[in-house]
């Protein structure tokens, strides 16, 4: 028998496992929010998601495959009607749960009941530290809601829930603010990386943050270590220096995935695109075939080629950075992320500027009221103008003229 | 599973390598993951 030791989890991880060891599933495209950086775009209910009984399936399939835990998102999920059950429904089928929020149904009630699981964890998105900062992005009276939810889960002795903080231009300068706050609450601070998928690809360019902000963001994760998380979204800035706490590794189909409301499943949460589609939930064999046997991650689980990246002296730390930050910015998979810290991926979007960069799939924006469908016709509608003075207003009927128009004795 | 699997630190062993990777077992379980330090979760 061979006593040789197996390699380190992280180069198993690369070649994939036989299920995810988390996977985010959205549940609902509807939201009440319309935010500006919307990952899936999201908005309207699509009449194709899943029903509860789907749903209860899929848990079922979940919890036979021994995923661990799922990361429950949307559109808000919250606003769907069978979200609690199902909530409860994971959990008693041990599949633990936690899910994003913009909060807007954490009611101390719910507050409560929340504290009380031991198995369900609770993020809430928060975007500015201020209200004029998270509203710019978030929409107004996002952040009084936010804070709303925090208070009553914090007065519910929910400890260590997630304040999820989306690293944009506009709130960079704000980490200590966001930190004062998460420990005010005795939550726990989560920063991500802003992407351009979904409705974050019409805000990348104003909203990305700097070059400097990067360098600023790197050294501020550093000295904080583990006491921030970041989901391993920032493997990109790993070429500063020391990697930051986390695999440093994209785990898109190899150990994540992402379910859409309509059961479709793709690489990753950011990659909502048909060239990182892998399958549906609703075809033959569910989701345990989509995960074990579609083609795209066969071929993700292959060890991906770095192109020119590996003759740079970083790319053992950043890896070639986001797959889904480069294809949705028209860079090449294989190329630099347009964030690289080195510039490389600056100099790379310079030099392709112009060409148009692929669109993300699937638009659920609530209908903005002056948008015009091709083909639409102006209509307009309102109230009737108010009637005109009887001595000029044309008469309705004949009868209004005389009680006997039209009528011709025998 | 408790709360702390799932929330300010959450850890557990790997659910299992690929069907066709043989690794040592006992190799694997000794190893832990942060289900936060992986990235394609928001």
């Amino acid at each position: 028998m061979s006593t040789s030791p197996a390699p380190p989890l992280v180069q198993q991880f690369q070649f994939g496992l036989a299920a995810p060891i988390c996977l985010t599933w959205e549940l609902t495209y509807a939201c009440n929010l319309a935010c500006r950086h919307c990952l899936s775009s999201s908005g309207r209910r699509d009449p194709r998601e899943l029903s509860a009984a789907e749903c209860q399936a899929v848990i079922d399939e979940l919890e036979r495959m021994q995923v661990f835990y799922v990361n429950i998102g949307g559109g808000e999920p919250t606003v769907r009607p069978d979200f609690w059950e199902l909530i409860d429904y994971a959990t008693a089928h041990h599949v633990g749960v936690k899910f994003s929020t913009n909060g807007v149904k954490i009611t101390p009630g719910v507050a409560g009941r929340l504290a009380a699981s031991d198995y369900v964890d609770v993020q809430i998105s928060l975007d500015g530290a201020t209200a004029e900062v998270n509203d710019a992005v978030r929409g107004t009276g996002s952040y009084a809601t936010a804070l709303a939810a925090m208070r009553n889960l914090a007065a519910a002795g929910f400890a260590g829930f997630k304040i999820s903080v989306v690293v944009t231009r506009h709130n960079a300068g704000q980490l200590d603010a966001f930190k004062a706050l998460a420990d005010g609450f005795g939550a726990q601070l989560r920063l991500t990386r802003l992407r351009p998928s979904g409705r974050g690809a019409d805000v990348w360019d104003e909203l990305h943050p700097t070059a400097a902000q990067q360098r600023a963001l790197y050294d501020w994760l550093v000295a904080r270590g583990e006491q921030v998380l970041t989901g391993d979204s920032f493997f990109h800035l790993a070429g500063f220096g020391s990697a930051l706490p986390g695999l440093n590794l994209c785990g898109a189909g190899r150990v994540v995935c992402l379910i859409d409301p309509v059961g479709d499943v793709y690489a990753c949460p950011f990659a909502i695109h048909d060239n990182f589609l892998a399958g549906n939930i609703r075809g033959p064999g569910g989701f345990a075939a989509v995960w074990r046997q579609a083609p795209l991650f066969a071929e993700l689980r292959h060890p991906q080629g770095g192109g020119a990246c590996t003759s740079c002296s970083a790319y053992d730390a950043c890896r070639g950075g986001c797959m889904a930050a480069k294809f949705f910015t028209g860079l090449p998979l294989d190329g630099p992320d347009p964030e690289c810290v080195r510039g490389h991926g600056e100099r790379a979007l310079l030099a392709q500027a112009g060409a148009p960069a692929p669109r993300p799939s699937g638009d659920h924006s609530h209908r903005a009221r002056s948008a015009a469908r091709p083909g639409a016709v102006p209509v307009s509608i309102g109230l009737r103008p108010p009637p005109a003075p009887a001595a000029v207003r044309p008469p309705d009927r004949a009868c209004d003229e005389h009680p006997l128009a039209a009528f011709y004795p025998a | 599973m408790s709360r702390q699997a799932t929330a300010a630190d959450p850890r557990t062993d790997a659910p299992g390598p690929a069907p066709d990777a043989e690794p040592d077992a006992g190799e694997l379980l000794i190893e832990e993951i942060s289900i936060d330090g992986m990235c394609g979760v928001y």
